[in-house]
This record gives structure tokens, sequence and C-alpha cells, in this order.
């Protein structure tokens, strides 16, 4: 069912998925409330990363830009098991194919920036992690536990990225979506239904930024593909992000277009005409 | 982009090389440039440059980890690194609400906009006046700025609607003047005194009650002689309740964080710590970074993402 169109996006080496344009089902009238109603979304095609940005790929884009590592000693979070040597710069070790936490959504800006991409809405982080039929977890409707690293699993931490692939994968083939590390995405907090256009995509304005995802410290029920949260700090240590590129080519943006795939490392066809 | 919550631009560099030009120290001194003896020189030296945009929570990323047994003792004796006082040294003087208790310590660096809190604005000021202004509606949201350079403390007006006064005479644009202790200073309706800064110990017995008061609403939350509080906003969502709870202070509300800042109270003095959150946290004005501990003094305001908490105690 699922017909993957995958890419290795170049600066960052980080493999990608191509969601094509179409409508799907966002929200859910389950949850805490802050989900419904459930609403029918057309967007436009994207490419996402396949799992959450790394250490090991955090590193490439720190080393790249001297940007500030993850490192933290704070009493209000447990920072001590994914803090980055400030020394060496590097991550702690055995956990290189871990998610990165401790990141703001300005280092996932930072980030992003560097690597010619930006952070997805709530609305396309919810598409891919989804698919179209509005499934609750990426596998389907059950509830199931260790099919992803939700406090269920009893990993107590993070996990790496694949470790649940490709048999629990989204449906496009999307990984790591649910459980492990709540991820920042370019929305701010707004309440249903979701409306592109309405102000909540301004990267200028000020206010919280929607988190999907659930982490390794919450329990199944929040590890959900439709469940939200209002970043609301800084960082924390079951926060992390992924990266997600246009693909909608129209007069203004054809020539970024072009760009993109010349920059992507391996394209096996160009996207369809929708 | 980065630096969203911060976006006051800090261009105070540039406002003290104006200052050097213009020379407009005193109103009443028309072209002499020399001033009073009394007053300190009018060619005040350029503080170095601070930087253009503070890096928005400057984290101290790594020290030490710290044990539970040192942490009283760092408390009192805060690390250089850890401690905003460094930076912003204590506050002297202040100006003093006349119609009401309202007291706000100025810090003797760093510059701090008074005005009124809009949920709706894209920044909002470092002190906030909504309260005592809730009836008349004369204080402007961007009001006036303070300019404190070694202990000195220039007022400039903003453009308000109302205006400022000192002694009487209303400020010109782009006029600074620096304050003298006893001077009056009128923002809209509201007169203040500019005088020194009563000292916590001389002001607080042992049965006085320290309080922080939300300056959008005037609600107060009594302060505990020793232990922790979280101040933030309640999110049933996630059932969690701060000690302190914002949620009830309407607009001012929607800034703050769940866990936004630790008060730590030590022998009957108050610190307080940032906790991370999204919007941040400013003391007199002064962003206070992760891991950084501040001092609070009569007088001090909290800036909680842009909800206003003012430290004081029962007179």
């Amino acid at each position: 069912m699922s017909r993957q169109t995958t890419i290795i996006w170049k600066i960052d080496g980080k493999e990608m998925i191509y969601i094509p344009s179409g409508k799907f089902l966002m929200g859910s009238d389950e949850g805490v409330g802050n989900e419904a109603p459930t609403h029918t979304l057309r967007l436009d095609a994207f490419y996402i990363d396949r799992y959450p940005v790394t250490n090991e790929e955090y590193k490439r884009f720190v080393d790249a830009t001297g940007h500030p590592v993850p490192c933290y000693d704070v009493d209000w979070v447990d920072a001590s098991d994914y803090n980055w040597d400030p020394e060496t710069r590097t991550p702690p070790s055995g956990k290189e194919k871990h998610p990165v936490v401790l990141v703001s959504w300005e280092d996932a800006q930072a980030y992003a920036a560097w690597a010619g991409k930006r952070l997805p809405t709530e609305a396309e982080w919810e598409r891919a992690a989804r698919g179209t039929d509005g499934r609750r977890w990426p596998w389907g409707d059950e509830f199931v536990e260790d099919r992803c690293n939700s406090k269920e699993s009893g990993a107590g931490g993070t996990v790496p990225v694949d470790q649940y692939s490709p048999d629990y994968d989204s449906p496009d083939g999307v990984g790591d979506t649910v459980g492990n590390v709540w991820e920042w995405t370019s929305s701010l907090f707004r309440p249903y239904p979701y409306d592109t256009d309405d102000g909540r995509e301004s990267q200028e304005a000020k206010g919280w930024r929607v988190l999907r995802g659930g982490s390794w410290a919450n329990d199944l029920d929040r590890a959900r593909c439709t469940a939200r949260l209002d970043g609301d700090f800084v960082f924390y240590n079951n926060v992390g992000f992924r990266c997600a590129v246009s693909v909608q080519a129209d007069e203004g943006n054809r020539e970024k277009l072009f760009d993109i795939f010349r920059r992507a490392f391996d394209v096996p066809r160009p996207p369809k005409k929708v | 982009m980065m630096h969203r919550a911060f976006s006051l631009g800090s261009d105070t560099q540039e406002m003290w090389g104006l200052l050097q030009m213009n020379c407009l120290i005193a109103p009443k001194e028309e072209k002499t440039a020399e001033p009073a003896p009394a007053k300190p020189p009018s060619d005040v030296p350029r503080p170095a440059p601070p930087p253009r945009q503070p890096p928005r929570r400057t984290p101290t990323r790594i020290a030490q980890p710290r044990s539970d047994r040192d942490q009283a003792e760092q408390l009192t004796r805060p690390t250089p690194a850890a401690d905003v006082r460094d930076k912003v040294p204590p506050a002297r003087h202040c100006l003093d609400l006349q119609s009401g208790h309202h007291r706000i310590a100025l810090a003797t660096s760093g510059e701090i906009l008074l005005g009124r809190f809009d949920p709706h604005a894209s920044a909002n000021p470092d002190i906030d006046l909504s309260f005592d202004d809730r009836e008349s509606l004369a204080i402007s949201r961007r009001h006036a700025r303070i300019i404190g350079h070694k202990g000195n403390h220039l007022i400039e007006d903003m453009g308000s609607t109302n205006g400022t006064l000192v002694n009487g005479k209303r400020l010109m644009i782009g006029q600074k003047v620096l304050l003298l202790p006893g001077d009056r200073v009128v923002l809209g309706n509201h007169e203040f005194l500019y005088q020194p800064l009563p000292g916590l110990k001389a002001a607080s017995g042992p049965e006085s009650q320290v309080y922080l008061w939300v300056a959008f609403t005037g609600r107060r939350f009594s302060l505990p002689p020793w232990g922790e509080v979280i101040v933030g906003r309640r999110d049933p969502i996630v059932n969690f309740v701060p000690d302190i709870d914002l949620a009830e202070e309407e607009e001012a509300a929607q800034v703050v964080a769940r866990r936004h800042v630790k008060i730590i109270a030590r022998q009957g003095r108050h610190y307080v710590e940032d906790m991370g959150s999204a919007n941040g946290t400013k003391l007199n004005g002064a962003p206070l970074g992760i891991g950084a501990r501040g001092l609070l003094d009569l007088g001090d305001h909290l800036w909680l993402g842009g909800c206003v908490l003012v430290y004081d105690v029962e007179s």
C-alpha cells in the first residue's frame, strides 16, 4: 500500500519521505479536548525526515555552525543522561543514533535553516504519522505496547530512532513518530480546526509552539498521532524534532524547488503533478 | 526570529551616543552644558557596549553537578556565573507611586521600559502599570523608559499619549532627564516619587509578610519564609497545579508557562530561578539566564513572559 518515494538530503544526510498532496483526517474527538474536532484538511505535497534528528546528525550541524551544544546544569530537568561534552562537543557516548534532546525551538529552527529545510507544521506532522485514514497510532487503531518507546516500553529514556522500524512505521513509511521524543513543529498552539492561513504559522509571532508525538515519559494514550502539547518551556529531556521541505511548485518557489532537488543526493523521480 | 521573546531591541549604545551629543541632561539648564556640581558630570563615559540583543536565555552551559547539600551555600554565595546580580548590581533608588503602594526598584544599569501590559502586543514592558492605571487608562503600552548608569537614572518619554512630567515639566520628544532624589515623576495621571530604596532588612521585621503581587490584576500571593514555590499556570489537561497559580490573572496568564519560575526562600531572603519557560523571565528588565538565580529586593519586578509580578512587603 505504501508506494514510498525516498530521497537522501545531501546537507544533513537524512532520509526523507515524500508525502503526496491531498486530503486527510486531522484531529480526534478523543483525548484531552485540544484535539477536537476531527476535521478534513488538504495539504500540499512535502518531504519529511523519516526519523527525528539524531545526536550524530545534530553534531554535523554544531560542527558546521559553531552552534552551542545541548548541555545544561539546571535542577528543573534531569539532563545528566543527555548532556553533551562541552569540551569535545560530542554527544553522550552510545546515544549517537538516539534523537537529540535538550534542544529549544530556536535550536531546531537553526538546524533546519542550516540544512535548508524547515520544521513541519503540526498538520504535516500528523499527516506523516497517521496517513489519511484517521488512525490513532501509526500502526493502526489498536493499543499495543512495545510498538514505540512510550512509558509502557519501560526504556525510561530515549532509544535509537530506528528501533521500531520498519514494522511500526506510518503508512507512508515515516518512523519514530509517536513515543521516544516530543517533536517541535512550526505551528503556534491554537484551537482547532487547523488553518494554515490564520496566523498560526507565523514564525515571528510570540507564543507556544506545538509539540507532537509523545515521548518515553508519556503513556501510550499521550503518544498518539493526534496528541498535542503546547511547548511552554525552552527545552526538555524528552523533546527533539525532525524537519520537512515543501515540494509544491508554484510561480513563486519554482527556483527554490530546483535548488532543493539539486541539493538532494538521490532523486528517484520528480514528484508527480497533482 | 531567534530572539522572539526579547524583541525589545537594546539600542542603549546608540542612545548614549546621542546623549553625549545632545547633553539634554536637565531641562532647565538651557545652553549650559555644565551641570550643577551636585550632579554627575554630563559627559558620562560611554558604557561598555551591551550586547545588541542579549542572547536569548544565555544558558550556563554546564557547571559542575551540584549536590543538594551544596545548594544552600550556593544560594548565599552564588557562583559568579549563576548570579544575575553580577550583571545588574542591586537597585538603590526606586519610583514610589504616591496614590498607592507600588514601589519600582530601578536597576543601577541597563534600561527598563514602563508601560501597560497588552496581550496582543509583540513586546511588553518590563514594568507593568496596568493595575495602578485600571481606572484612568492614561498609561501607554510603551510609556517611558529609565536608563540606569552607575546608579544614576535618566528618564525618557517613549512618545506616550499623555506624556511624562518631571517636577511638573513635560518631557519633549527625545529629551532625557537625570532624576534626583525627591523628583516627582508623573506618568499619565500617576505621580511617583524618585527616592532611595528602603532596605529589605529595615522594612521587614520578623512578622512582616513578603508577597508577590500581579501588576495586571493586583492579586497578592504571600511567599513563605522557607522552602520553594513554583510560580506558573495550572493545566488541567496534564493535571498540573503550581504553588502560585497565575491562571486566574486574565490575559496576563496567557504568557506564563506551566512551570515558569521557582522562588527559593532561605533565611528570609527570596531567590528566583527560571524553570526553562519558553517566554523567559526578566528581573528588573534584565533577562535571567537559564540556571541563573536572582536575589529579590523590595520593589523588584519579575517579568514572566510579559506578566509582571512585584516583590514587596506588607507595610
